[in-house]
């Protein structure tokens, strides 16, 4: 078992593999969602023209759904490479605020184990770590468990979607027909309860979620999520200082 | 031909997963980089609850009755049990029996 401590005195952050096998295994019921849009992504991924060796490639590097997912709309038999990169960018780029409120775990790991984990960070391993983080727990090694979680069950699934999408393609086409589209919604909103702290929260939340719906409905992609963040982190900012 | 379309592939994928890295590694690089001011840490205390925030609204927005129905038991199930497993699964039988035979 590998341990780290950190710089400052007081707030001493392992990371250790129990940490990363817990936060495997607790990421598990979301791997189980993401698993289901990983199929649909394999076989749209053929569909659109991509070799199944093409489709798990890029699973296995580019590793965002939401990202993989449109860049299916602009696939053609000449890839415009500079749109495809754009689109993606700017469909993550609400990692970039979500891995900077990861600080209080990472910045006290060394640069390897900190930037290896970064790269599988997801929406929803992500939302797990930063709860647990809240709550008090000081293994790292959860963050990266919680992304290696997420990676195989895509993976496995994108694998799968590619490989038999003629067969899957008959039966399976609809995350909804099981209720697992609402799967996210009812864990993001699990996880947001267990951050309420009281009414004081209640300004902030009120204005991330007006903004996030307002610039969900003019704007295309995932902007609405990091303008969302962006507006409850000033308004706090604003309320606390 | 197929070389080409290779190269192009190649290309594609790696700028793809260099601008996802870009955005996973980046804000963390930054506030590492400088100790943030005191309304900077403020800012960022409030952002993981924003964001949640900001993926919920939207995603229930324009919905029915089904996903307002069991996102309101989901979170009632969340306060009483603090458990994820048991309120996700509590939300996932609402809304499969309300679409089955409700709504």
């Amino acid at each position: 078992m590998k341990t780290s401590t950190n710089k400052s005195p007081g707030t001493r952050v392992v990371f250790s593999g129990k940490g990363i096998a817990e936060g495997f295994l607790k990421c598990i019921p979301l791997g189980i969602g993401v698993f289901a849009y990983g199929i649909v992504f394999g076989v749209l991924a053929v569909q659109a023209g991509m070799t199944p060796l093409q489709a798990q490639i890029m699973s296995l590097t580019v590793f965002a759904g939401a990202s993989q997912l449109m860049a299916l709309e602009l696939w053609a038999d000449h890839l415009p490479v500079l749109a495809l990169t754009a689109t993606v960018f700017a469909v993550n780029l609400r990692h970039l605020l979500m891995g900077a409120a990861m600080r209080d775990w990472l910045v006290r790991l060394p640069p390897s184990k900190t930037y290896f984990s970064l790269f599988f960070l997801t929406d929803e391993s992500w939302a797990l770590s930063v709860r647990e983080m809240a709550s008090g727990r000081k293994d790292a090694g959860f963050f990266l468990g919680s992304g290696l979680c997420i990676y195989v069950f895509w993976n496995s699934a994108t694998g799968l979607g590619a490989t038999m999408s003629s067969l899957v393609d008959r039966y399976f086409r609809d995350p909804s027909v099981l209720g697992l589209d609402f799967a996210f919604t009812a864990v993001f909103l699990s996880l947001l309860i267990f951050f309420w702290k009281g009414k004081s929260q209640l300004p902030v939340w009120l204005i991330a979620g007006i903004v996030a719906w307002l610039f969900f409905l003019v704007l295309p992609g995932k902007w609405y999520i990091i303008l969302g963040g962006l507006a409850g982190g000033i308004v706090g900012a604003l309320r606390d200082a | 031909m197929l070389e080409d379309g290779n190269l192009v592939f190649a290309a594609c994928i790696i700028l793809m997963t260099a601008a996802t890295y870009f955005t996973r590694a980046g804000g963390l690089f930054i506030i590492s980089k400088i100790t943030p001011p005191p309304r900077i840490s403020a800012f960022l205390n409030h952002v993981p609850a924003s964001i949640l925030v900001a993926i919920i609204v939207p995603s229930l927005a324009g919905k029915g009755p089904a996903e307002f129905i069991s996102a309101a038991i989901t979170a009632a199930a969340a306060v009483f049990t603090r458990n994820l497993i048991l309120s996700l699964l509590t939300g996932l039988i609402c809304i499969s029996t309300l679409r089955a035979f409700v709504f």
